[in-house]
């Protein structure tokens, strides 16, 4: 009990004068601060990023592609083949016995960067009539949909936003046409089609004089027909497909730049981490020399090694969680829900928005504890073990 | 330069706290280099586009055709015409993927002389209709030699035979002294056999580069070639190859944004970590300050060595954090496959570098150098 008491004497004690040597000690936290700050962003932007991406994917949807192709951008499936494929037991059909599924076109439309005049390739994606009934979860949020075989488009929300000149009522010069924006959607949870422009798949593909589509996407049935179509698909000799859950495939998707994302975060979080880490241990043995008289005068009066040790920890903890809170907070009040456009899978622009999730600011302040303890425990070990008759000799 | 003893002995007074400053600064450094490196890495790819060169394609991705070339080559003031075609795919596994392009060996070859292929390969590139050529760099990645016949899984279209299977003969190793092109995975095809052979596409090309004779004249042989198909399904966008690059820069997105505010971050801590430790050091001085004073060093003098040993301190610890960033981005650029090519450290960066350590360390190190200038021997002395 003893110990305890004494422990939480000397914590107090060291914690009330905190204030006295503010300068030093605001240079821990503003060093801290900085790390997490910065780890925490980078890391939202991976989160935001694969949030986005593995989002558009769902789990009673399939989609098609050419055998071997790792993005819808490779693939092509000839249209010769559509019709076997949306045919084939196991997919959705609608009221009037259509199967629920789209062979799609993708290309890409130059627009320039909001508010900048670099030019970015943003998605025109061709879909088809039954696209309601497909993607359920997109959503127009102003105007009509696009009529089929004009050249009409509909602007997600994001790339509305994002990109110059694709508002209501805009000619998008696009392929020897003028393409009138007669829609904006919304996917509600924030995907990828967010992004994208959309148009209906054989005006897009004859605009593109393409006689091929990149890709099938089809509701199923019930979730487990997936088994049932992709049996069927992968054994027809004829189509050289392949069939992927559609919440498999945007997971697969989301994962290298999410990955590279997570590295880049955790080596600039280290790198400064370690210069934090080196600024803290600074202050804190300037904090325990500055403080030699009244360690040794403690320990003379009676205070063990633990209390010392354990008090410059938890000033150095203390100072350090200061500087965590901080950095969380700056990520989350500035950076959350700060919209970026990235380049991502093969040419196009993807538009996200960073993402401070809880479980980024426990490790931010995790990662804070971590440097705090670290930077604190040298300096603690040092105040442990400071002779205290020359402490007390060298003040007289 | 004679107190430069004088100034070392001030930064080993406490050779722990002079270290601890040390390892912060570098950190800090290590990490301006390694973002710039790799941000001015991109914007010399710029500066090498060439304005002689123009870069010639459709700007909704759709293909050429390859009809195109006799009509590009007889607008007036194109010198020359290469075309490529491009197949992504894979050796042995999905770790390995490779961006083939498939040209025509000659005249690509012609087109670029800065590559450099041996007579009597490129003869057999020609001849070899399964022939390719690659850079040092994808040989030794792959282990590929001349005489390997290897297998190329391809992920961006089938063959005609309904297969993604290529095989390829290596006939040839090319290289690009001084140019950033030579750190590429490159891998060259022959055009006529990959068109031949592809079950989409056939006829068509990627992009065409034209050689132009006046490099002023770019705009308006720009505008000509792009009349030649305005009317077509395969309407055209022909740039300097230059402008091209920027363009392509420009997708990569907002990541300068955040290099900037990264390194903006980690420079303002420094600048207090820094300024904190001369504050320190300089008040437990106060009276050897004074002493030196008193034995006729002037006020600017001692203000002088107050300066000089932060600027040591950062310009020491920036040079160490500048010099691992050079090792370091060629090992991150092969870690990312070498897809991004010639990261590497710039001379601009590193004196870059260098010049802001020691603005920083002026700026830390005023309010110290200020006191110092102020102090009066009397007081100083009298506290002692």
């Amino acid at each position: 009990m003893n110990v305890v008491r004494q422990i939480v004497a000397v914590v107090a004690m060291n914690l009330r004068s905190l204030p006295q040597h503010l300068g030093a000690s605001v240079v821990v936290v503003i060093g801290v601060a900085g790390v997490v700050g910065v780890l925490i962003c980078v890391l939202a932007m991976g989160v935001g990023f694969a949030r986005t991406v593995a989002g558009t994917g769902r789990s009673d949807r399939v989609i098609i592609l050419a055998s071997g192709a790792l993005t819808e951008s490779m693939s092509s499936v000839p249209r010769e083949a559509v019709l076997n494929i949306i045919h084939v037991p196991g997919i959705e059909k609608d009221a009037g016995g259509r199967p629920i599924a789209a062979a799609e076109v993708l290309a890409q439309i130059q627009r320039p960067r909001h508010g900048g005049v670099k030019r970015v390739n943003v998605t025109i994606r061709g879909v088809g009539i039954a696209e309601p009934l497909l993607r359920p979860e997109i959503h127009l949020i102003s105007g009509r949909m696009f009529n089929p075989g004009l050249q009409e488009l509909i602007v997600g929300r994001s790339a509305e936003i994002e990109y110059g000149g694709l508002n209501m009522g805009d000619r998008v010069p696009f392929q020897n046409g003028s393409w009138l924006v007669v829609g904006i959607f919304d996917s509600a949870v924030g995907n990828i089609h967010d992004s994208e422009i959309m148009t209906d798949a054989d005006t897009l593909r004859s605009a593109l004089k393409r006689s091929w589509f990149h890709s099938v996407t089809a509701r199923l049935e019930r979730s487990d027909s997936f088994e049932q179509v992709k049996k069927s698909l992968t054994d027809d000799p004829s189509l050289h497909v392949e069939v992927h859950r559609e919440s498999e495939y945007f997971a697969a998707q989301s994962r290298g730049l999410s990955t590279l994302l997570k590295f880049i975060g955790y080596f600039v979080g280290g790198v400064m981490g370690v210069g934090a880490l080196f600024g803290a241990l600074n202050t804190l043995y300037a904090a325990v020399s500055s403080r030699a008289i009244e360690i040794a005068t403690l320990r003379a009066i009676g205070f063990g090694a633990a209390a010392v040790t354990i008090s410059v920890l938890a000033e150095a903890l203390t100072l350090a969680l200061v500087g965590g809170l901080l950095g969380s907070v700056v990520a989350w009040m500035f950076f959350n829900g700060h919209a970026v456009s990235m380049i991502s899978g093969g040419q196009n622009q993807l538009a996200f928005s960073l993402f401070v999730t809880p479980s980024l600011i426990f490790v931010g302040i995790a990662w804070a504890c971590l440097i705090g303890f670290v930077g604190g425990l040298f300096p603690a070990i040092r105040a442990a073990r400071l002779p205290i008759a020359i402490a007390l000799r060298d003040a007289a | 330069m004679k107190y430069f003893p004088l100034v070392l002995m001030g930064l080993w007074r406490r050779p722990a706290r002079t270290i601890f400053t040390l390892v912060s600064i570098f950190a800090a450094f290590v990490l301006f280099g390694t973002l710039q490196g790799i941000d001015s890495s991109f914007s010399q790819l710029v500066d090498r586009g060439r304005l002689n060169v123009l870069v010639t394609r459709n700007p909704a991705g759709l293909p050429l055709p390859i009809a195109a070339e006799s009509q590009i080559a007889a607008v007036p003031g194109v010198a020359a015409v290469i075309y490529r075609s491009q197949l992504i795919g894979y050796y042995q596994s999905l770790r390995n993927i490779v961006v083939g392009l498939p040209v025509d060996p000659n005249s690509f070859f012609r087109f670029n002389p800065e590559f450099i292929l041996p007579a009597d390969q490129l003869a057999a590139f020609a001849r070899i209709r399964t022939g390719a050529v690659v850079t040092p760099s994808l040989a030794q990645r792959l282990h590929w030699k001349v005489g390997d016949h290897v297998p190329f899984h391809a992920l961006s279209g089938l063959k005609k035979d309904g297969t993604a299977d290529w095989t390829f003969d290596i006939v040839g190793i090319f290289d690009a002294l001084g140019n950033p092109v030579r750190e590429q995975p490159l891998l060259l095809l022959n055009f006529s056999y990959f068109d031949a052979a592809r079950a989409t596409d056939n006829g068509t090309v990627q992009l065409y580069s034209e050689k132009i004779a006046d490099a002023s004249k770019s705009a308006d042989i720009a505008t000509a070639i792009d009349n030649l198909f305005a009317n077509s399904a395969y309407h055209t966008q022909t740039e300097t190859e230059k402008a091209s690059m920027q363009s392509l820069l420009a997708q990569i997105g907002d990541l300068d944004f955040f290099v900037d505010a990264i390194v903006g971050a980690a420079f303002f801590t420094l600048l207090l970590v820094t300024g904190n430790t001369m504050m320190q050091s300089f008040r437990e001085r106060l009276e050897e300050f004074a002493v030196m004073k008193a034995l006729g060093f002037t006020d600017l003098g001692i203000s002088a060595i107050v300066m000089s040993e932060a600027v040591t301190l950062c310009a020491t610890a920036a040079l160490a954090g500048l010099c691992i960033a050079r090792l370091l981005l060629p090992i991150l650029s092969r870690a990312a496959g070498g897809q991004i090519p010639g990261i590497h450290l710039p001379l601009s960066v590193f004196l870059g570098g260098l010049s802001a350590s020691i603005v920083m360390a002026a700026a830390s190190a005023l309010p110290a150098a200020w006191r110092a200038k102020r102090l009066s021997v009397i007081e100083a002395l009298a506290g002692y």
